[in-house]
């Protein structure tokens, strides 16, 4: 399946990239538009965009969004979300101790690696590793 | 200097419920957004302000508001240094707050009669507080005030002046250290 988001992906975007790949379409490809028009020109599933049901609702960032509507039941996700949460949002709504810390890194990368397609690649391996941190203690 | 690029947001709300409003108004000073004439929200332009107040934008169509949103640049100069002057003496106001309440703590910490433990201990977590405060402060300091390095000496003064004495509390700290030696070889 096509998912389509925003470019210049920082936290949330690649997080949620990250999530359909491991927990809701393994085959997934990613394009990136800058709004939901030119998302439907390309067939895809916005995500994370203004005015898509995939986006910030209620106080929730686009990740803690596609957790409730794709019912992931997990708490290390749920962990990882708290992190995604306070590193978009900066509301200290779960007071993260991890958030600024990876907010930190996922803009780094986005300063060396200029690709977008890149940097949702090789930001996966960041979420892999927090994922497996983050289940030794929620296990 | 070249003039600068803003974003501005102007949003109205439903009068209840009144925390609706209150949650919009703590997102807006949590960006370090300052607000022209009680109408316009603004903060310079970059990806993530835009970004923050898109957000927003959407959060307040979603629960039966209305948003404006622009990206502008000031017709003059000395607009500019009007409305930066200003972001940096909200910044410098929290600022000093921050190095009052550091610098309380530093002269507990010196009183001639010392403080007891359980006084330390909470001034230690009163210290962890300004620290994220401080933080805080930073990242929503769009223009670097003034302030942030007087906040910043005050602070690190008071971690000196509050700083565990060596072997104060950790009875039995010097077989641990020479474990950790012993696995560094």
């Amino acid at each position: 399946m096509l998912w389509v988001t925003r470019p210049g992906p920082h936290i949330d975007r690649t997080a949620c990239a990250w999530l359909i790949r491991r927990f809701i379409d393994p085959e997934a490809t990613f394009a990136l538009a800058p709004d939901p028009e030119g998302a439907a020109a390309l067939g895809g599933t916005p995500f994370d965009m203004r005015g898509v049901e995939l986006g910030h609702h209620e106080g929730r960032c686009s990740f803690e969004t596609f957790l409730h509507r794709y019912r992931l039941r997990d708490p290390a996700l749920d962990e990882m979300a708290a992190m995604v949460h306070d590193a978009d949002l900066d509301d200290d709504r779960f007071r993260s101790p991890e958030a600024p810390g990876l907010d930190a890194v996922i803009r780094g990368l986005g300063l060396v690696i200029r690709d977008d397609h890149e940097l949702l690649r090789f930001s996966e391996r960041v979420y892999d590793g927090l994922y497996a941190w983050v289940q030794r203690t929620t296990r | 200097m070249a003039a600068l690029s803003w974003v501005l947001l102007s949003y109205r709300l439903p009068r209840e419920p009144s925390r609706l409003r209150l949650a919009v108004w703590r997102r807006l000073k949590r960006l370090g957004a300052t607000v022209l004439h009680d109408a316009v929200w603004l903060l310079p332009a970059e990806a993530e302000t835009r970004e923050a107040f898109e957000w927003l934008a959407e959060e307040i169509e979603e629960q039966g508001g209305t948003a404006f949103l622009w990206e502008a640049s000031s017709l003059g100069p000395s607009q500019d240094s009007a409305i930066v002057a200003e972001f940096r003496s909200e910044a410098d106001g929290r600022y000093a707050a921050i190095a009052d309440s550091a610098a309380a703590l530093s002269r507990l910490a010196r009183r001639r009669r010392p403080p007891g433990r359980a006084r330390l201990d909470q001034a230690r977590r009163q210290l962890a507080g300004l620290e994220r405060a401080l933080r805080l402060e930073s990242r929503r300091d769009h223009f670097r005030a003034p302030g942030r390095r007087r906040a910043e000496d005050a602070l690190r003064a008071a971690i000196r002046a509050l700083a565990v004495p060596p072997g104060g509390t950790r009875a039995g700290g010097s077989q641990d250290w020479g474990h950790a030696d012993a696995v560094g070889h």
